[in-house]
């Protein structure tokens, strides 16, 4: 099962070898940070395809374990890339779920559940569970708690 | 060689590319008419056309870039750019965004004097774009007017009028120089030791601002003390760059987001605040922030507190780094110390490159 990390290696990696496009393993988990990430202008493209490249219709016909998301990737003109660094906030070694008022807290600056608040301009990544999906000041506006997973800047 | 062909075009086409770099406030129309001409092919570069043409044979456009209708460029502000996020995406909202394929963007897209293409060949199979940024290397410095060479010698060092010599060198009128801040942070006495013996002078690190935005440090030496301050104070103008200042709606003047920077063993941490808060900051950070403008933050240094570190780490975090990826421009200019570090990145900079505003919630 590959974990979380994965994708945020594999993007900020990418971001600084200024890649087109990186394949990431093809989740649910992954398709729905990726989600994110494109509402919020860090990629630009999100395509279902195979170990040999984007191709919706190779991804249906494939097996599971060829699978992949083929993820396009952003860069200013000045060659620096939009996604800069991608880092977990959940680890494995140590899971953080925040209610409604630590992700408040987490998301204006100040501490909550010892981490590092987020600064202007850093989005992060919550996992609500049945409620899916979400980036922090929306799961806020929606009054949902869950896994902060990843923080993206 | 796809470098040499790049280099040679660019240079050969110099004239062009200095008033491309000199042009520092042009009109929107001004910068249409660029991208509707040719490149290789402008009036400004009939002077060297043959050599350009001749080098850049293999480099002409493959796109239309010119065939584009320049209709209109981004607003600024509509009822549905400003939304941060539209929840739905009707079809009437999406006519409103407009195409950036239709035109090319005066900020976001370079000229296209500035793009050396080259096709591909049977020795290098793919083909390439070189793009010039207002780069310094390619581009001959401005030389310098006669009155700025009669103020600035140093033979009359003591009768040097700083405001005038200053408004001769840098764009700013004699009254703005002297309505500057200056703060004089490090004065002291350092030795050049020769086999004759001691070589005093004295040393001076000027910062200095306009209380709006420009803040600039430099450093001066002199046999005389007040000699060298003005050095240094005059280094200092010249070296002023902006500062992204975050005005909040309490009416607070703080940087955007904490942000620290590490310069030798000084390492610098800057914390945004809210109006009224004040500048709680060391006395070196103080003058910097008094100078620029800022009026609510805090700072702190740990490691090394010495004063000259210490303003080299807090205007890399002000002034934003300019590092060019992999360390060095891969043309044959080392990398510098001093651009290197990300340094703050503005919110008109990040909303700019991700498409969207940032929104805060309180």
């Amino acid at each position: 099962m590959p974990l979380h990390a994965e994708l945020c290696v594999s993007l900020q990696n990418a971001a600084k070898a200024r890649l087109r496009s990186v394949s990431v393993p093809s989740t649910k988990d992954n398709l729905s940070i990726a989600s994110i990430l494109l509402q919020h202008g860090f990629i630009h493209n999100v395509t279902k395809g195979t170990i040999q490249g984007p191709s919706p219709q190779e991804f249906q016909r494939s097996n599971l374990a060829s699978r992949r998301l083929w993820i396009d990737l952003k860069y200013r003109p000045d060659d620096r890339p939009v996604l800069e660094s991608m880092s977990l906030v959940s680890k494995p070694s140590r899971k953080l779920v925040m209610d409604d008022q630590e992700l408040l807290r987490f998301s204006t600056g100040r501490r909550a559940k010892f981490v590092k608040p987020l600064e202007m301009g850093e989005i992060g990544i919550v996992d609500c569970g049945k409620m899916g999906w979400w980036e922090v000041r929306d799961a806020i506006k929606r009054r949902l708690s869950g896994e902060v997973v990843a923080r993206v800047s | 060689m796809l470098s040499v062909k790049g280099a040679s075009s660019a240079l050969s086409r110099t004239g062009s590319l200095v008033g491309v770099v000199n042009r520092s406030i042009t009109t929107t129309a001004q910068r249409f008419q660029d991208y509707q001409q040719v490149p290789g092919a402008s009036s400004s570069n009939t002077s060297t056309s043959s050599l350009s043409s001749s080098s850049s044979s293999s480099s002409k456009p493959t796109t239309t870039t010119t065939a584009r209708p320049k209709k209109f460029t981004i607003p600024a502000s509509t009822p549905y750019l400003d939304k941060v996020m539209p929840l739905h995406f009707p079809s009437r909202t999406l006519r409103e965004f407009p195409s950036l394929l239709e035109f090319s963007d005066p900020v976001l897209d370079p000229p296209p004097s500035s793009i050396d293409r080259s096709e591909p060949t049977t020795r290098t199979p793919y083909p390439s774009t070189v793009t010039y940024l207002n780069d310094p290397q390619h581009f001959d410095r401005t030389p310098p007017s006669a009155d700025s060479l009669v103020l600035s010698a140093s033979s009359d060092a003591d009768e040097v009028n700083s405001e005038q010599y200053l408004s001769t060198v840098t764009p700013l009128s004699a009254q703005e120089v002297r309505n500057l801040h200056r703060h004089a942070l490090v004065l002291k006495r350092v030795v050049h030791m020769t086999t004759k013996g001691k070589d005093a002078s004295m040393y001076a690190l000027v910062v200095a601002g306009n209380g709006k935005g420009l803040v600039g440090y430099g450093e001066g030496k002199d046999t005389n003390a007040s000699k060298a301050g003005r050095k240094a104070f005059h280094a200092a103008v010249k070296n002023m760059d902006s500062v992204d200042i975050h005005s909040g709606s309490d009416g607070a003047r703080t940087i955007e987001t904490q942000v620290e920077a590490k310069w030798g063993a000084t390492r610098v941490v800057l914390r945004p605040r809210p109006a009224g808060f004040g500048l709680r900051v060391p006395p070196v950070i103080h003058a910097i922030c008094r100078s620029s403008g800022i009026t609510d933050l805090s700072a702190a240094i740990y490691g090394s507190t010495n004063p000259v570190n210490t303003v080299k780490a807090t205007l890399q975090i002000l002034w934003g780094g300019a590092a060019p990826l992999g360390m060095g421009d891969g043309q044959g200019g080392k990398m510098r110390r001093n651009d290197k570090g990300r340094g703050m990145r503005g919110r008109v900079d990040i909303e700019r490159s991700r498409g969207r505003r940032i929104e805060e919630i309180n």
